[in-house]
């Protein structure tokens, strides 16, 4: 054919309108396609970010229970760090990979090998003006290649699998991660009282898992040095990481969420041992510190000094220690004089610590038991206090009857003056009973727990009197 | 009412003439199928052809067979240094009349053709050379204050000669850029001569059959160079031609380029290519869009005809010739940035 008529392109002009309406199929699936592709790769960057704050979680509290807090700080900011950034480059991709309007003609033409049909349609269709001539005979190409650049065809699955399995799979990792917690925890120490101070060296430190954890009387000041240095409102977490060395806003965050972790994890029982084993951790500071003193001084009259009134501390003991203790054939606790209790005796014990609290302020700076025209209203000890709350299968009753059995012990109130042994007659059993110290605590079993408080407790006669 | 159908129609016309056209041409012309392509891509783009090819490889035949099997008017001047502007354009001579009256009268030159082949260009003074400005890109001469429209189509190819530059001017660059597309005119290769030789020596010399009718020639160029600016340029495709000319310019390439300094356009272009350049990539592209039966220009029709539209743009600075630097290689660097960029 001919295509004369110079001057003008004899072919009658199409409306817009025509045209338009020819491009709408095409239109729409654009559209379709555009929300396929971005739902997907929405699902994509969600899955990755869930993928990533999953497995994080999962590796964060897996240190928490196993490492050690300098690790777990350093790890756990690492990974914040880490978090942060690839989750900024999770949304960066989104961004980048996200369809906009503007740019889905190229991008489909690239996938379905329009060779540029579509783009062009649809960045000309809207311009302003009369139609272009080769407009209708391009919509008529695109329409015939719908099929060729389907929703379903340019995005074959909906859902990301790899990025879904990967949330999965991190997802699982953490679930597991917590369902295995509780058997991630260390070997609860086994509790052995003594009335003995403890022997410089015997401790352990708190992160140590020590297996056996001995609460012997302080032969220091009537408070723990760690209560002495702490500050008022201060917590166990705040000398955990002072102990690090590093007392920054980052280190306590990290070890405040390690404690967390591991306490919401492990529980109670974990906690009770951890304070044990920060006193451990204690007695073996002071241990070190007695033995660079002089060492002059006497254990009794230390003991007099304070009023009869011991602070108790506790002290880890490696499990070798405790066998060769008992190989010995010297075992405190069989000799009644000191008493070990099961983990069960250990939750009590932790509850205890009230007790505890009440004899370390009961020396210090108030009168001695004793004093003055009145009788000493604690003369038999502190009030029992009486909790309906509590839950043990044992508890523990404070003796405030002491007795020396050393000569040159001074007499004071509420002491008395063991009867003389014959050395003739027994010089090993002499020489052993003038070693003994007195029992200040006794373990009760729990049924007898009733009778026994019933018995033994007094009352707070200056609130009776009328 | 246009239809897909018209729309076809007019892909399909187009690209029967210009089969047709190279055909008859290939009759004559032995080899250079890409020469004559890259030509009649120029001619029905609206534009001018320089060629730049040693004597006696057939630059003027390609020129006479191409007015020949169009069946349009055709005229060559032979560029020398004694000639004059009035020898191109035409110029005004006193008659008188029978009645003893004188006037002047214009008398068109050669430039009044539709197909006008300046050979050796280069031999011709500057002053001359610009004798063709006006016709080039106005398509009008002007003489003694006077316009004389050119009548469409008007085509001109200029050819240089490489060698033998004695006694020759350099073409200015705003003469250089009215042309749309420069070609290399290779020297025929072994197989190629031997055709040459035995199709020009023997007694049957072939004869083109002009494609289109003497009378309506004209108005057929015209209308299918229409068809070629109906050709639709999505704006990415036009911002990408953008991007094409701007990184041919030295200022613009130091700005984008990397900081390595191993920019080519940088360190051996003098100058870059004009907006013109931008105008002969998408009016190539259009054509090569329609050659492939399409109704619309992709990056690929852009790129098939940036060479030959902007290898005279670029205009190179000593570094480059010291350096043996062809425009070819900046183009080609140029079009493999461009691409990083767009992907």
């Amino acid at each position: 054919m001919h295509v004369d008529a110079p001057g003008t392109l004899h072919y009658r002009r199409t409306t817009r309108e025509v045209v338009m309406r020819d491009a709408d199929p095409i239109a729409r699936q654009v559209l379709q396609v555009r929300r396929r592709r971005n739902f997907r790769e929405l699902q994509r960057a969600l899955f990755a970010l869930v993928a990533l704050g999953a497995g994080s979680a999962a590796a964060l509290v897996l240190l928490a229970l196993l490492a050690r807090p300098r690790l777990f700080a350093v790890a756990t900011w690492s990974a914040g760090g880490a978090v942060i950034v690839t989750a900024g480059l999770l949304l960066r991709a989104l961004r980048r990979r996200w369809l906009r309007a503007d740019a889905a003609g190229d991008w489909i033409d690239a996938r379905a090998a329009l060779g540029g049909r579509l783009s062009t349609l649809l960045a000309v269709r809207d311009r302003a003006g009369e139609a272009p001539f080769f407009l209708p005979l391009l919509a008529e190409e695109n329409r015939r290649l719908l099929e060729r650049w389907r929703p379903d065809r340019l995005i074959r699955r909906r859902v990301p699998l790899a990025a879904l399995a990967s949330a999965l799979l991190a997802t699982t990792a953490l679930l597991l991660a917590l369902i295995l917690a509780p058997r991630l925890r260390p070997p609860f120490p086994e509790i052995v009282y003594s009335n003995q101070p403890i022997e410089g060296g015997e401790g352990q430190p708190a992160d140590g898992a020590p297996e056996r954890i001995v609460v012997a009387p302080s032969s220091e000041g009537a408070r723990p040095s760690g209560e002495r240095d702490r500050k008022p409102g201060a917590t166990a977490d705040d000398d955990d990481t002072a102990s690090d060395g590093d007392d920054s806003a980052m280190a306590r965050l990290s070890d405040a969420l390690q404690d967390r972790i591991r306490r919401d994890l492990w529980g109670r029982e974990w906690q009770v041992a951890r304070d044990a084993m920060e006193r451990a951790a204690r007695a073996e500071e002071r241990s070190a510190r007695r033995a660079a003193r002089d060492g002059a001084s006497d254990d009794g009259s230390d003991l007099d000094a304070q009023g009869g009134e011991q602070p108790w501390e506790t002290a880890g003991l490696p499990a070798t220690r405790r066998a060769t203790r008992h190989g010995a054939g010297g075992g405190e606790s069989r000799q009644g004089e000191a008493s070990e209790t099961s983990d069960a005796d250990a939750q009590a014990r932790g509850l205890g610590d009230d007790d505890q609290d009440r004899r370390v302020g009961s020396g210090v700076g108030e009168p001695v038991p004793g004093a003055g025209n009145e009788t000493d209203p604690h003369l038999f000890g502190a009030p029992t206090a009486v909790d309906g709350t509590r839950e043990a299968s044992s508890f523990e009753l404070a003796i405030n009857a002491p007795v020396r059995a050393q000569r040159n012990a001074p007499k004071h109130g509420g002491g008395g003056e063991p009867p003389s042994a014959s050395d003739d007659a027994h010089p090993a059993l002499t020489r052993a009973a003038r070693q003994e110290h007195a029992v200040r605590r006794m373990p009760v079993p729990s049924g007898y727990e009733t009778i026994v408080r019933e018995m033994f407790a007094h009352r707070d006669t200056t609130r009776e009197a009328p | 009412m246009t239809t897909p159908s018209l729309g076809t129609a007019a892909i399909a016309d187009f690209n029967d003439t210009f089969a047709a056209v190279r055909r008859e041409v290939a009759k004559v012309i032995v080899g250079h199928e890409q020469v004559v392509e890259t030509i009649l891509t120029a001619f029905f783009a609206g534009g001018h052809v320089l060629i730049e090819g040693v004597p006696g490889i057939g630059k003027t035949l390609i020129v006479r067979s191409l007015a020949e099997a169009l069946n349009l008017s055709f005229s060559r001047i032979q560029f020398t240094v004694d000639l004059m502007p009035a020898d191109i354009t035409g110029t005004r001579v006193l008659n008188e009349g029978a009645d003893g009256r004188r006037d002047f009268a214009f008398v068109p030159g050669p430039v009044f053709a539709h197909l006008l082949l300046a050979d050796e260009i280069n031999r011709a003074t500057p002053k001359t050379q610009s004798a063709l400005l006006e016709a080039m890109a106005e398509q009008q001469v002007t003489v003694a204050g006077t316009s004389y429209p050119l009548a469409p189509p008007f085509f001109v190819l200029a050819t240089l000669n490489p060698i033998e530059m004695e006694g020759t001017y350099h073409l200015p660059e705003a003469q250089l850029d009215r042309f749309l597309f420069k070609v290399l005119l290779a020297y025929p290769s072994q197989a190629e001569l031997e055709r040459i030789i035995g199709s020009t020596t023997g007694a049957d010399v072939p004869r083109i059959q002009p494609v289109l009718e003497r009378e309506r020639a004209a108005g057929r160029v015209e209308e299918l160079k229409r068809v070629v600016r109906h050709v639709l340029v999505a704006p990415q495709i036009e911002r990408y031609v953008a991007a094409l000319v701007r990184l041919t310019v030295p200022a613009a390439a130091r700005g984008d380029g990397d900081a390595r300094g191993e920019d080519d356009v940088a360190r051996y272009v003098a100058y870059g290519a004009s907006p013109r350049g931008g105008q002969a990539l998408l009016l190539g592209g259009k054509v090569r869009a329609l050659l492939d039966g399409r109704a619309h220009v992709t990056v690929e029709d852009v790129d098939q005809v940036a060479l030959a539209a902007l290898r005279h743009r670029v205009v190179l600075n000593f570094a480059a010739e010291a350096a043996a630097v062809a425009p070819a290689q900046i183009i080609e660097s140029v079009l493999a940035k461009a691409r990083r960029m767009r992907a």
